[in-house]
């Protein structure tokens, strides 16, 4: 197997939809009989960012966590690029989705080329296509591989940490990605930079992201669409503009957390303006130079210069379609 | 008679016993590895067999050693007269601290890690082999470490079942109210015990990933 995991190979039995991920009256239950989540429908288009907003033990760890089927549904149907979920090879499907977790999870044993290298590796890539592979995808992430490729984790900084994740994630150049809180367990400062730069890659790499956060800032920030969960049950799919604009109590509660207590005005702004354009210009980034394009560029990356509005974003409630 | 002047006088048989010795620990380390290990990485994936395999292997480190030896004397095939029994015996009272560190290890691997490694797309064996065994190695040897200096001083009692070993000069010491003969074969058993310990701490040591 010399090839990279296609992104979004032609497949006949693919349904004509443009979904990379679409969710049908999916439910999840646990053996003991508590229901985690409860007929969800979401359909994210390719190459688009969702993000899944909730309080915690909402049902968005758990909605992720079923899309790559580290937890199978007990309702309902995922389809992944079309394809019926039950029709995967788990383990193959998991390689086509790249994951990113708050705690990172690197191999403490490896190397930072060795982790990076895991999925090229898994895969039987050649060994100087992966070298390549790793550097390109450490210079991605802003780390120098000269200086960090022999490192072990412990040898970095949390954000670097993190880094080496998101590169981990991507070298299989899966054409999804799930991202668990990835920015959570860092300083402010840290994961403002990490939440730029996380910015920029989206909108260069064209993947479907699924990004996982209770943060409505940072929901606001990276999301092209906010999909609301409370108690596992979704409540809409928005678009940020929307998301502020919304009447649903759930939505509202999480809009008045923003709101920054009365006497501290000036912090305002940002947020209850939020631009969250996602094809803004991407950013000049951190790199001296323009990143390589790692995509063979699929025709379903539709080309992030596409100016505004999200696609098919559906009033509130949303479901995919169902 | 001083023990040096003793022990030098018998060194050809003091070596022979040592080498007995030996083989008794190396043959029955070897089985209870062959064992230990699959079953404590079966006891990660089931925990209905973890009390009660945990639970045995207790049983049999709280039998005295030499009830033990004696308790397997009339039995055909394992048991008898000479070294079988010993390696039998011995290998029980290993089985316990490999088992037991073999699951600590690996269940006490990073949860994170084990996400990570299943949602890029691990296969269960590659999971086992590439990342739960190595990162339990440290602790999985420590056990291998403490069966091992265990069984060197327990196979001692390995010469009243007729197994041989460096115990012959301590039973025979012991019937002669001869301390030199006693040391004879006590000094060298607890060289070995130092010599093992120190050996498999270094193997330990290169072995266990710095974390």
């Amino acid at each position: 197997m010399q090839q990279p995991l296609a992104t979004g190979k032609p497949d006949p039995t693919k349904s004509a939809n443009a979904f990379a991920i679409e969710m049908r009256d999916v439910g999840y239950r646990l053996p003991d009989g508590r229901l985690l989540l409860h007929e969800l429908n979401l359909a994210i288009p390719r190459g688009q960012t969702l993000v899944l907003l909730g309080r915690s033990g909402s049902g968005k760890t758990t909605s992720l966590k079923l899309i790559n089927l580290l937890l199978t549904p007990t309702a309902g149907q995922i389809f992944i690029d079309g394809r019926n979920q039950s029709t995967w090879d788990p383990i193959r499907l998991r390689r086509t989705i790249g994951y990113v977790i708050q705690d990172v999870g690197l191999f403490p044993h490896w190397t930072v080329e060795r982790n990076v290298a895991l999925v090229p590796r898994l895969e039987g890539w050649p060994e100087q296509r992966i070298r390549d592979r790793v550097r390109e995808m450490l210079l991605l992430v802003g780390l120098d591989a000269g200086e960090f490729a022999a490192r072990h984790a412990r040898e970095l900084s949390g954000g670097q940490r993190q880094r080496v994740g998101v590169a981990r994630a991507l070298a299989g150049d899966p054409p999804i990605l799930l991202m668990d809180e990835p920015f959570g367990a860092l300083d402010p400062i840290t994961r403002a930079e990490l939440q730029r730069e996380f910015r920029s890659l989206a909108a260069r790499l064209g993947k479907t992201i699924t990004f996982v956060t209770h943060d409505l800032r940072e929901a606001l920030l990276l999301g092209e669409r906010i999909a609301l969960l409370a108690a596992g049950r979704l409540v809409g799919v928005y678009s940020p503009q929307q998301f502020l604009r919304a009447q649903e109590p759930e939505v509202r509660a999480f809009v008045d957390s923003l709101e920054p207590t009365p006497d501290a005005p000036p912090q305002r702004p940002p947020e209850s303006a939020p631009p969250p354009n996602p094809a803004s210009p991407p950013d000049a980034g951190p790199h001296p130079k323009p990143a390589p394009q790692p995509e063979p560029a699929t025709p379903e990356n539709v080309p992030q210069s596409d100016p505004q509005p999200p696609p098919p974003t559906g009033p509130p409630r949303t479901g995919g379609a169902s | 008679m001083t023990v040096w002047h003793f022990m030098l006088e018998h060194r050809a048989e003091i070596l022979a016993r040592t080498l007995e010795h030996l083989w008794l620990v190396t043959a029955a380390m070897g089985i209870a590895l062959l064992i230990g290990l699959p079953v404590g990485v079966a006891l990660v994936r089931r925990s209905s067999l973890r009390r009660w395999v945990l639970g045995a292997a207790n049983v049999v480190q709280t039998i005295p050693s030499l009830a033990l030896f004696g308790f397997l004397i009339p039995v055909p095939f394992l048991g008898g007269i000479g070294a079988n029994t010993a390696i039998v015996v011995l290998m029980l009272y290993a089985l316990l601290p490999i088992l037991r560190n073999t699951y600590t290890g690996i269940a006490g691997v990073d949860p994170s890690v084990l996400e990570a490694a299943r949602a890029m797309g691990m296969t269960p064996r590659q999971i086992l082999w590439q990342i739960e065994l190595p990162l339990a190695m440290g602790v999985i040897l420590a056990g291998v470490r403490v069966a091992t200096v265990l069984c060197i001083g327990v196979a001692t009692i390995a010469a009243a079942v007729g197994a041989g070993g460096l115990g012959v000069f301590i039973f025979r010491g012991v019937a002669m109210v001869n301390n030199s003969v006693i040391l004879a074969g006590a000094i060298p058993a607890a060289l070995l015990a130092i010599a093992a310990d120190l050996l498999l701490g270094a193997v330990e040591r290169k072995l266990t990933p710095a974390q």
